[in-house]
């Protein structure tokens, strides 16, 4: 993913250690997401939202 | 063996070969299936094989790989998935690639999916991850095999002269041709494994820690989070860190990758 990132010229980019797992095993805050709809059902919306 | 050898010996062992390089294409190793139908097109045009049983024998096999690869899907999740990518030669797109394409067309992606390399072999657990049901499955994966094979077959048949013209120029130059076209797919290969060693090496180097960024946020550093989950990853975990945008790298247009380029960004993962 980074490497395609870099494609688009965004270089300063530094990846998360142990990504989202390790964030929340340290206890760090996390907010809840709506989780996008996979189902497959051409006519559902799958863009995830985020709630505050 | 040089190509007019390889056309007799389609000939002879074309309803084993075709499906035997099918199976291998399925489960991720590129052999030339396509030019292999091309010839049996050709080789039916001239009544030297029977095109009727290779499309069966290359059907049924198709279905039975393609039916274990959607039963590991559908018990095993996303780690058939993960493992599969591992061995693809676009290992940073390939999901991706097949998710958009299911996300956009459902089970309806099946029919063109043998086309594109790669993806063929994703479709099927991809499908299983998605709990698509089974009959529908079956009847897409059997309509994109048909369309597959049928399309390669039929092109061989209808152009037999130009691909019996192009084996025999090819015989001329033996197996100097092969020898070519071998260094030529290794040289690829080795030149992409080696750029993206070299960039996985250098973003080893850029990684950040949990407690580094919890200390930068703390401290009101501007940082860009970026949520690169995909949609499966974020309906297992419904959770994110504060602030962060959840992004599908390829829909980034110009527009935003102008202003975040200035911008230090952190990545994450599942």
């Amino acid at each position: 993913m980074a490497l395609l990132l870099a494609r688009q010229g965004l270089t300063r980019v530094h990846p998360l250690e142990g990504g989202l797992a390790a964030w929340m095993e340290l206890g760090f805050p996390v907010q809840s997401v709506q989780p996008p709809v996979v189902a497959v059902d051409e006519r559902a919306d799958r863009t995830p939202s985020r709630a505050a | 063996m040089n190509p007019a050898d390889s056309l007799q010996f389609l000939e002879h062992y074309g309803v084993l070969i075709l499906p035997a390089l099918v199976v291998a294409e399925q489960i991720g190793v590129p052999l030339p299936a396509v030019p292999a139908l091309l010839g049996v097109g050709a080789l039916a045009a001239h009544g030297r094989i029977n095109v009727g049983l290779v499309l069966a024998a290359i059907t049924v096999v198709a279905l039975a790989v393609d039916l274990t690869w959607y039963e590991l899907g559908r018990r095993r999740g996303a780690v058939v998935l993960a493992t599969l990518c591992r061995l693809s030669l676009e290992p940073d797109s390939c999901l991706r690639r097949a998710q958009r394409v299911f996300v956009r067309h459902g089970a309806r992606g099946m029919l063109v999916a043998k086309f594109v390399p790669g993806l063929s072999t994703v479709m099927p657990p991809l499908a299983g991850v998605f709990a698509v049901g089974r009959v529908r499955f079956a009847l897409y994966d059997l309509a994109g095999v048909l369309l597959w094979a049928g399309t390669w077959l039929t092109l061989g048949y209808v152009f037999t002269d130009a691909i019996t013209l192009i084996t025999a120029r090819a015989a001329l130059l033996g197996q100097t041709l092969g020898l070519v076209a071998v260094v030529t797919l290794a040289i690829y290969i080795m030149f992409k494994y080696a750029r993206r060693r070299l960039f996985l090496r250098r973003l080893r180097i850029a990684r950040i820690s949990p407690v580094s960024l919890k200390q930068r946020l703390d401290a009101g550093d501007d940082v860009a989070i970026i949520d690169l989950r995909t949609p499966l990853d974020v309906a297992a975990t419904p959770y994110a860190i504060p602030g962060s945008r959840w992004l599908a790298v390829d829909a980034i247009d110009a527009g935003e990758a102008g202003q975040l380029r200035g911008r230090e960004l952190v990545l994450y993962c599942a």
